[in-house]
Order: structure tokens, then C-alpha cells, then sequence
């Protein structure tokens, strides 16, 4: 810790300044009569300085939440022991980040001697990532408040922002219908059911005919279906491009964080119905791997593994984030490419490297589209420029059909859906995927 | 022009005015410092000058102490320095002449009368005296701030009013000093008053060919002190702390408690922001006929995708099933999808209204 600088306060200012009214009818020289006035004032205010406490005696705690939701309220609170026996005033700041959007990154306190005092303060963090903070600065007040003592103390702490997870009630949503599907409460009309035998139960009107087992009605003397489930054990893997495509914003969003939203609902949902979920972010490297698992933590890993993402302004590099796959994750798997649908970076480097992939494991490539983009492209504009933009709009969206239907020539599903509506629709994709059984 | 270019602008004509408002109502031509003897201002003494000239003086208008040749010496304001002083009161005592016009002189000893009045006089005072130099003086008219002085021993004094004298005059060895109330007398404003030119022609040149050494006065401002020597000690020691205190305030708020946090901020780009960046490509290109193929292909394929042909349907079959199931003409729907040449942004602009109508039409047929 540095050294501790002695800081005059406003009080000795305010005392300067209330100096100047004796000045203005002492009898004696101005050059003796301010030389008298302010060096007893100068004396007062050193022996001052020097009565005040060390910032490093005192005893300075800060409680930092270690993880907040982008979004969310949290506290971050400071506790000042005071082991001097008599009162001290103490001023404090940390280092809280502008993005942590704290009310206040400083305390005042009066602190009783022997005693302690606590300070707090909110935040509401509006950027995901980890925020560190370092040191406190802290300044004590003389006895008769002219100077301070200030210096900063070394507190090492970090605080996690988690992407916001917006779509936790569509996947709740989802995973209740699965299971109803899945214990048979509902029937399942045209495909689905799952594809692995489960169990033999007495016909209903609802069944399909074709799911009668006639040796078991033969026995029984009742008719008698065969059910069946989902398969379960089976991977799915998001692979999030962290490219310089997903750094620009989508109705104030980067794409980043719509597609963080995707993975985390797909990952919920997967590992809710007895799936093994995992991810792999990647940008021109590779940047965070969890490996496939079951159970309800795996949320928790694949958060913990994103949230300090942040877009690289670089291009992505697929076929090494499509090599790295392969070599970590043999067993087929439903690779879910959460990418941005431009068809520059499509030509370059998605297109030669998705046959890498595609030979072994069933492709989902979800992509955020942009709504301003489409109300343009369907706007009736009265003017040059909004005309204009809606050419350029209505290309935009062309080019993006291109993409789409060039991967879904080479096997790929797309998903390619506004904010708000992506997260659900690929958790609907896998579903279908897992229904039909193409796992 | 941009908008802080139109700022600038305002600001360098309002700086024009201003400069030529200056320069419009500003000091008149030929109007000089007050009391210059070049000057033909109200508070100029060339008039004076012209005066003593016309009565055959020889007057010699200069910083320097008069010579052998002068009888007459001027101080209209006294700003010499103790050496100056001294050579004047050396000539004045070898038997010249020395006329004093500034009360605050030390050239002559007579100090100003205080109250009643201040010292000042009314305007015109009589002679009151009996000096055979003035016999043709009968009255003069000080101006306003003109002072009278209390006369000392073995002085003689002359335009009294209330005890005092509006001049004064005193033998310093062989010569005589004389102490009038104020400079503004001999100013062009005033020395056409009463007997004022009368007055001055009698003591600077009371006969043809006198010798005149008129002292140039100061330039206003050109004085060795400044404003501090007005101000008091007790002034002065609060300024001071004043001073002080505002370091101390300084220092106080230069001590920040803890340092700014820095923080590298994620790059904030829109994902439309290259939708409008093309468009404004085409509008400067003027590519309307691009923007118009891409609006009518988007026609194209939007009908195709309602009435179930495909997206890769011609324009011939969208047109044709179009027309036949909405009654638009065909003619007017393959228009539409693939519009002629078009000769200006305005020709885009209905393009791509009439695509909409013709999409409306079709989707509510």
C-alpha cells in the first residue's frame, strides 16, 4: 500500500477564508499580520494532520455480491472498524465500474470509537462481463477536521455480471409440454412420441392404431399400445461464434447477447429432459468449452463459461472451431452454430468448413435477424432516401435467404428468427429433431 | 455550410459590428489626450496655443525644462519627476515666470481650501485684487471642478470666493510662482469664457516676443503608479488570504477521493447500420433503376410466396396468376416486377409506391 498523502479539507479553507475578516482591522503590517494569521493556522492544521488516524488502522471490509444478472439489483456495502478510542470521520471510494451503475461509488461515515459503521450502495450492472475491483480509497479526518490523511488500500474483488437469461419462462414452458408428452397425459398428433420403447398400457381412443402390440392384446384379451419415449443421453453441443458479426446490435442488443439467451434456454431445456448439453464459443480461437452433461447444473457451467464473452472484432474461424468439435466430441451430436447469416463470412469460411461437420452430426444454424431491417423492407416510404433504404433492405434480406437456403441445401436447419422469438424457436427445433428421432 | 460553420459566422459579423460600431462612435477625428496642445477637443489647448501665437509668444511645447530664453513657464499637470521639479524651481528662482494649474502640484505652496465647498467655485468670479498685471482682467469663469487655494503668507491672491483664491501667486527668489485653481481653463471648451482668454494672454504673454515654455502634460494613464498604491494595506492582506483560501479550496478539490475508474467500453454498432449505408450508396449513385429491380424482385417474390408458385416463379407466371385471381392487369403487375428505365429519384419513389398498392391489392383480392 502506498504511503498515506496529508489532504487539507474544506474546513481549513472555509477557516482561511473567515481569516480574511480579522485581516481587515488588524492594527499591525500586512506582511505581519499575515504571516501571524496564517502561519498559527498552518500549525494548527499540520498537528491536526499529524492527530489523524492511519487509514491502514482502521479495519476496511467491502461485500461484493459475486454474481448479478445483467440487469439486476444487487448491494456492494462497506464496514469500517475504528480501533482508536475516540470518534473518527471517514471517506471512502471504490472502484466500481460506470457500467456497474452504482448509486454511489463513495461513503461519508461517522465512526464511534471502538465501534464500526457500515455504508451500501446499489447496483444495477447494464453490461455483462467480470468487473475487478482493486483498491479502496479511504481519507481520515483530523480531530478538528483541517486535514486528512488519505491513502488507498488494496481489496481485491470481482464481481460476475451473467448475460440475462430472458426466455427462462419459454423453456419452462416447454419442458412441462415435453414431459406431458412424454408420460402420455396428452397425445402427440402426427409425429412424436419419441422412437425408444417405453412401456405396454391398455389401449385408449386417442392411441394410433398402428401402436397396438397384438401379441400382448392376444394375451391380455384387452388391446394393449406400445409407448414410447424420447431417447434421451443424446448431445447436443452450441457452438457460439464470438466473431466481429455478433458485436452489432440488435434493437440495442448485441448479437451476442440474443444468441447467449438462445444457448442458455437450449441448454435448460436439453438438460431438463435428460440430454447432455455443452457449448463451445470460438472467434478466430477458441474461447470457452464445456463438455457435454447431464442434470440442472450445466446451466449454471455454460453461464459461467459465457458471460465474460465479449465480441472480438476479428473473423470467425469455423473449420478450427469445427476441428476442435470433432476432436473433443465424437459421439453424434445436434451442432447448434449460433452465427450471423452474412454471406461474405458464409462463403469464406462457413461453406468450405461445414462439411467438417456435417458428415457426422446433424447441423442447426441459428442466426438473429434484425426487425428494423424487415420493417424497412416492407415499408411504403414517401421520400428518395427511405426508398432507398428499403432497396437496400430488401437486399439485405435477400442475401440472407441466399445463405439460408444454400445451408439448408447442404443439410443444415436454419433458424433464423427477431430477438425474442430465436431462443424458442431453436429449442423448438431440437424438440422436432429429437421427436422424429434423427439423433 | 455546417452548422458550426454558420456559429463561426455569426460571431465574425458580430465581432464586425461591434469593431465598426467602435470605430463609428468612437473618439472624433482631431481629438487628442486632455490638455495636448495639438488638440482641437473640447479639452485640448490648441486654442491656447494659437492664442499666445497670435500675441507674438514664441511658445516652445516640449518635455524640457525651460531655458535662458523663456520668461514663462506652463504646468498645466504636474507629473515631473524630483529632478525635473528641481530644475524648474532653479529657473523659476533666476527670475522666471512659472503659471501652475494643477492643484496637486508641489511647484507651488499653496494648499487647496477645504470646506465649505470643497474648495470648488462658482463660475464667474471677479478679480478682487489689486495686481497691476490683471488690471484688465475683470472677471473670469473657472469650470466646473475648478479649486481655490488658501494663500500663505507673503501671497498675494486674486478671484476670491468664500476666503479662498482662484489664483494665487507667491516671489520664489528673483521670480514668482503662480498657482491657478485648475487646468481647465486654458482648454478650448473654456478659454472663450469671460475674460479666461484675457487671463491667459496676461500671464503668459503679457508682451510680444515672450518666451513660452509651454510643459506638454501627461499622457492620461502614462503615470509610474498603478492601481495597487490606491489600494490600502488592510485591502490588500484580505486579498491575500483570499488568495490563500482559494489555494487551500484548490488543493482540496485537486485531491481527488479515489481515482475516475476506466473502463474499455464494447464497441456500440448497430446491425442496420450497413442497411443505411447502402442505401445512401445508391441514392448518391443515383442507382435508381438498381433500387427499383431490387423493389420489384421483392414483389416478385413476396406474390410468388402468397400464391404458392415457388420462390423462383418468373415474373411472367407471378404477373399472370396475379392478374387472374386479383383483376389486376397483367399489364400493370408485370410493371410493377419489372419496371422500365426510370428517369429520376422522384420516378423510384412512385415505383415503389404503386409495388405496394399492387401487393395490398393482391393480398386482399
Amino acid at each position: 500500500m502506498p504511503g498515506a498523502v496529508l489532504v487539507p479539507t474544506r474546513r481549513l479553507a472555509l477557516v482561511a477564508l473567515a481569516l480574511s475578516v480579522p485581516l481587515l482591522l488588524a492594527p499591525v503590517g500586512l506582511v505581519a499580520a499575515l504571516a501571524l494569521v496564517n502561519g498559527v493556522l498552518l500549525v494548527v492544521a499540520l498537528v491536526d494532520g499529524a492527530r489523524a488516524p492511519r487509514p491502514a488502522s482502521l479495519g476496511v471490509e467491502r461485500t461484493l455480491p459475486a454474481v448479478v444478472a445483467l440487469g439486476a439489483d444487487a448491494e456492494v456495502s462497506w464496514l469500517v472498524r475504528n480501533p482508536a478510542r475516540r470518534r473518527v470521520v471517514v471517506a471512502l471510494a471504490d472502484e466500481l465500474s460506470p457500467s456497474l451503475r452504482a448509486a454511489t461509488r463513495r461513503a461519508h461515515l461517522v465512526v464511534p470509537a471502538g465501534g464500526q459503521a457500515r455504508a451500501a450502495t446499489s447496483i444495477r450492472p447494464s453490461r455483462r462481463g467480470r468487473f475487478e475491483v482493486a483498491e479502496v480509497v479511504v481519507r481520515v479526518d483530523g480531530p478538528f477536521g483541517l486535514m486528512a490523511r488519505q491513502a488507498a488500500i488494496r481489496m481485491p474483488g470481482a464481481l460476475a455480471v451473467h448475460p440475462r437469461y430472458r426466455s427462462a419462462a419459454e423453456a419452462e414452458l416447454r419442458i412441462n409440454r415435453a414431459r406431458l408428452l412424454e408420460v402420455g397425459l396428452r397425445s402427440a398428433p402426427g409425429r412424436g412420441g419419441g422412437t425408444e420403447f417405453d412401456a405396454l398400457r391398455e389401449y385408449s381412443v386417442d392411441d394410433e392404431s398402428r401402436r397396438i402390440d397384438w401379441a400382448a392384446t392376444a394375451r391380455s384379451g384387452r388391446a394393449i399400445v406400445r409407448t414410447y419415449r424420447a431417447e434421451r443421453n443424446q448431445t447436443v453441443v452450441c457452438l457460439l461464434d464470438n466473431g466481429r458479426t455478433m458485436a452489432a446490435r440488435v434493437e440495442g442488443v448485441p448479437r451476442l447477447e440474443h444468441a447467449m439467451d438462445a444457448v442458455m434456454m437450449l441448454t435448460h431445456v436439453a438438460s431438463r429432459l435428460g440430454d447432455r448439453a455443452g457449448l463451445l464459443a470460438f472467434d478466430r480461437e477458441v474461447r470457452a468449452v464445456v463438455g457435454p452433461r447431464h442434470g440442472p447444473s450445466q446451466l449454471a457451467r455454460v453461464t459461467e463459461a459465457m458471460y465474460d464473452l465479449e465480441p472480438a472484432l476479428v473473423e470467425s474461424d469455423y473449420r478450427g472451431a469445427f476441428a476442435h468439435t470433432l476432436a473433443r466430441f465424437r459421439r453424434r451430436a445436434l451442432l447448434v452454430v449460433c452465427t450471423e447469416l452474412a454471406e461474405q463470412a458464409f462463403t469464406e469460411t462457413l461453406l468450405p468448413a461445414l462439411p467438417l461437420v456435417g458428415r457426422h452430426h446433424l447441423v442447426v444454424v441459428a442466426a438473429v435477424a434484425d426487425p428494423a431491417v424487415e420493417r424497412w423492407a416492407a415499408s411504403a416510404p414517401d421520400d428518395a432516401s427511405g426508398t432507398y433504404r428499403k432497396a437496400a433492405a430488401v437486399a439485405a434480406l435477400a442475401e440472407r435467404r441466399r445463405v439460408a437456403s444454400r445451408l439448408r441445401g447442404l443439410g443444415a436447419t436454419v433458424v433464423d428468427a427477431p430477438p425474442g422469438e430465436l431462443a424458442p424457436r431453436l429449442t423448438d427445433a431440437y424438440l422436432r429433431v429429437k421427436a422424429t428421432g434423427r439423433l | 455550410m455546417r452548422w458550426w460553420e454558420q456559429v463561426w459566422a455569426r460571431w465574425l459579423a458580430l465581432v464586425v459590428v461591434v469593431v465598426a460600431g467602435v470605430v463609428l462612435i468612437g473618439r472624433p477625428a482631431g481629438s487628442g489626450p486632455p490638455l495636448d496642445p495639438s488638440s482641437t477637443g473640447p479639452l485640448g489647448t490648441a486654442a491656447l496655443v494659437a492664442l499666445l501665437d497670435e500675441l507674438g509668444a514664441e511658445v516652445d511645447v516640449g518635455n524640457a525644462a525651460p531655458g535662458p530664453d523663456d520668461q514663462v513657464a506652463l504646468v498645466l499637470a504636474d507629473d515631473l519627476d524630483d529632478a525635473g521639479r528641481a530644475q524648474l524651481v532653479s529657473w523659476t528662482q533666476a527670475g522666471g515666470t512659472l503659471v501652475v494649474a494643477d492643484p496637486q502640484s508641489v511647484l507651488h505652496p499653496f494648499p487647496v481650501k477645504e470646506a465649505p465647498g470643497l474648495g470648488l467655485l462658482p463660475a464667474p468670479v471677479d478679480r478682487s485684487c489689486d495686481l497691476p498685471a490683471l488690471a484688465s482682467v475683470a472677471e473670469v469663469a473657472p469650470p466646473t471642478g475648478s479649486v481655490a487655494y488658501d494663500l500663505v503668507p507673503g501671497s498675494t491672491g486674486c478671484y476670491r470666493q468664500g476666503g479662498g483664491a482662484y489664483l494665487a501667486a507667491a516671489t520664489e527668489g528673483d521670480g514668482v510662482v503662480v498657482a491657478v485653481g485648475g487646468a481647465g481653463l486654458f482648454t478650448n471648451q473654456a478659454i472663450g469664457d469671460a475674460d479666461n482668454a484675457v487671463l491667459a494672454a496676461a500671464l503668459l504673454a503679457p508682451r510680444p516676443g515672450t518666451g513660452v515654455a509651454f510643459l506638454r502634460p501627461p499622457v492620461p494613464g502614462s503615470g509610474g503608479e498603478g492601481l495597487a498604491e490606491l489600494v490600502g494595506d488592510n485591502v490588500k492582506a484580505v486579498l491575500a488570504q483570499l488568495g490563500l483560501a482559494f489555494v487551500v479550496y484548490a488543493l482540496w478539490r485537486a485531491r481527488r477521493l479515489g481515482r475516475p475508474v476506466v473502463e474499455r467500453q464494447p464497441v456500440e454498432l448497430e446491425a442496420s447500420e450497413l442497411v443505411v449505408a447502402v442505401g445512401r450508396l445508391l441514392q448518391q449513385a443515383r442507382h435508381h433503376d438498381e433500387a427499383a429491380r431490387l423493389v420489384g424482385d421483392d414483389l416478385r417474390r413476396r406474390l410468388a410466396d402468397r400464391l404458392g408458385l415457388g420462390p423462383d416463379a418468373s415474373a411472367e407466371q407471378v404477373a399472370e396468376v396475379a392478374a387472374r385471381r386479383s383483376g389486376i392487369p397483367v399489364e400493370r403487375v408485370r410493371a410493377t416486377m419489372a419496371p422500365p428505365p426510370l428517369d429520376d429519384a422522384d420516378a423510384l419513389v412512385a415505383h415503389a409506391q404503386r409495388v405496394e398498392a399492387v401487393h395490398q391489392e393482391v393480398l386482399h383480392a
